[in-house]
């Protein structure tokens, strides 16, 4: 063994030594554990963005999608895994490179007027999706009968007991088993012997379900677009790789993290779609949410209907940690704060006061509202979602484009064809979204 | 009573000191990103102008919608849009 020789190179077999394959193949082998060992390591913030993405609002759509349309929306689901790899990829590259998180990147690149736009929408976005997750958690579990009031509480309690260890690792093992908690669903789909040939069907056609591109569909084909690409996906992916002090070197297995949460987010909805198209299929009077599903497959199956319920409640809890962490690392960032998960509160108290302000603020406020206006917050936090993101989008490909600052990791001209096409399509449908939301009947027929 | 007023200044004081120190970080932050790092091609800077354009539209359509949702609210008729 040489000095100054890398990890790599050691356990690569020395050239032309004439070693047989039982040689090869160990040097290989301790090559490969090696990166698998340094995978383990680096994996997280792709994981946990993804499978969060599956919050309590995507789950609701991917409800809707399955009670409605069956297993016939299937392929654009697995379709929206590339295109949600594409994106948060950037965010990976960018935060390696230039060790700093997408807000403060957009003040530094774009200016005050470009930053403080999208720190305070961020901000707005961020607190009312939180208000959501709380509806949705509530709402999962009051059907065990447990008062609103005891699982907003509880929440509190574990979302702030997470992040008080003061180590970015603590924290990040705790929500990767939250993540794991997610595939709950997953026995779910076999318990219920779905149509194996509706769901070939399903994923590997393109086609529309019967009756044709109507209003409803196009309004569903959006909302399964927008809950796939989320704007705090990107800030919060973003920081938390420069929290974790993610180098240039480890980008490959940061993308690759990034890879596997993808395919289990895509996993996680295609299985919600399948439970819900065999269970709860009626496209004339179709499920409302997530938790009147849940509520409607006890009397079939009280274990798949208490599955699904508890995946309700941790889908809602891993989307309320990210989305507060995504603002709050957003503040830190941009104000100069300590704003390190590997702070104790002493050494970062804006970081984590602003951290549980948002997070006993979306909480007080879930009790506060009732009925109709827990159906506003729902729908405004969907059309705003749409001012921030394709803006968060171009300044990211703005920013991926900058040879000065990217060096070798700038964006080549494939990816720039494949993200600008996301990009515009992601505008496209998402203000096609918001008026349809704000118009319904605008498009109607006649 | 003096230790009332004591207490009642002090509940007053902190959160206008909360305020002015986040003043005071506002304008430092505008004063530290007061020119943007990057530069930007023609192409870049057209595009931003037609982004600032749709937000406009956008951030106006999205009061229209929520001063209607509001006043369905108030009326009793809360439905989708």
């Amino acid at each position: 063994m040489q000095a100054g020789q890398t990890v790599m190179e050691r356990t690569q077999a020395p050239p032309d030594s004439g070693m047989n394959s039982l040689a090869r193949f160990f040097f290989g082998f301790r090559r490969s554990s090696k990166a698998m060992r340094i995978f383990f390591a680096i994996a997280g913030p792709g994981i946990i963005v993804m499978v969060a993405d599956n919050d309590a609002g995507g789950i609701t759509t991917y409800t809707q999608a399955g009670a409605a349309y069956k297993m016939h929306l299937l392929w654009f689901l697995i379709l929206l895994g590339p295109v949600a790899y594409y994106v948060q990829e950037m965010t990976v590259r960018l935060g390696a490179v230039t060790k700093r998180g997408h807000a403060e990147a957009i003040f530094s690149a774009f200016g005050r007027f470009w930053g403080w736009f999208s720190l305070l929408d961020l901000v707005l976005t961020d607190w009312l999706t939180m208000i959501t997750e709380f509806i949705g958690m509530t709402a999962a579990m009051s059907i065990f009968h447990i008062p609103p009031t005891l699982t907003i509480v509880v929440v509190w309690i574990v979302m702030g007991s997470m992040i008080l260890s003061g180590r970015y690792w603590t924290w990040e093992k705790i929500t990767l088993v939250f993540c794991v908690v997610n595939l709950i669903y997953i026995p779910a789909a076999f318990m219920v012997h779905p149509s194996v040939k509706d769901i070939l069907q399903g994923s590997l056609i393109p086609h529309f379900p019967p009756g044709g591109l109507t209003n409803a569909l196009f309004f569903m084909l959006m909302a399964l677009f927008g809950t796939t690409i989320a704007p705090w996906m990107l800030f919060f992916q973003q920081s938390s790789v420069v929290d974790k002090g993610l180098d240039e070197k480890d980008i490959k297995f940061g993308k690759a993290d990034t890879a596997i949460g993808a395919v289990l987010t895509v996993v996680c909805a295609v299985v919600l779609i399948i439970v819900c198209g065999t269970l709860l299929y009626n496209p004339d009077n179709p499920i409302g949410d997530a938790a009147q599903a849940a509520k409607s497959m006890m009397p079939t199956s009280r274990f798949i209907g208490t599955t699904f319920a508890i995946g309700l409640f941790d889908a809602g809890l891993l989307g309320a940690v990210c989305i507060s962490l995504a603002s709050s690392w957003a503040f830190g960032e941009v104000f100069g704060w300590a704003h390190s998960l590997n702070h104790k509160v002493k050494e970062a108290p804006w970081f984590y006061a602003y951290y549980f302000f948002d997070l006993l603020l979306a909480g007080a406020v879930t009790r506060l509202l009732k009925g109709p206006a827990q159906v506003l917050v729902t729908l405004f936090v969907q059309v705003i979602a749409t001012t921030l993101l394709p803006a968060a989008l171009v300044f990211l490909i703005v920013l991926l484009n900058d040879r000065k600052t990217m060096g070798g990791h700038t964006n080549t001209r494939w990816q720039n064809i494949a993200n600008v096409t996301i990009v515009v399509s992601i505008v496209v449908c998402s203000t096609f979204y918001a008026i349809t939301t704000i118009f319904p009947n605008l498009f109607a027929a006649k | 009573m003096n230790a009332f007023h004591k207490m009642s200044a002090a509940i007053v004081q902190i959160p206008a000191a909360v305020v002015r120190s986040l003043v005071s970080q506002v304008r430092q932050v505008n004063r530290r990103y007061v020119k943007p790092e990057i530069e930007l091609t023609g192409f870049t800077k057209v595009c931003l102008f037609v982004l600032r354009i749709y937000l406009l539209a956008m951030i106006a359509l999205m009061g229209y919608f929520l001063v209607q949702q509001v006043r369905a609210i108030g009326s009793g008729s809360l439905g989708h849009g």
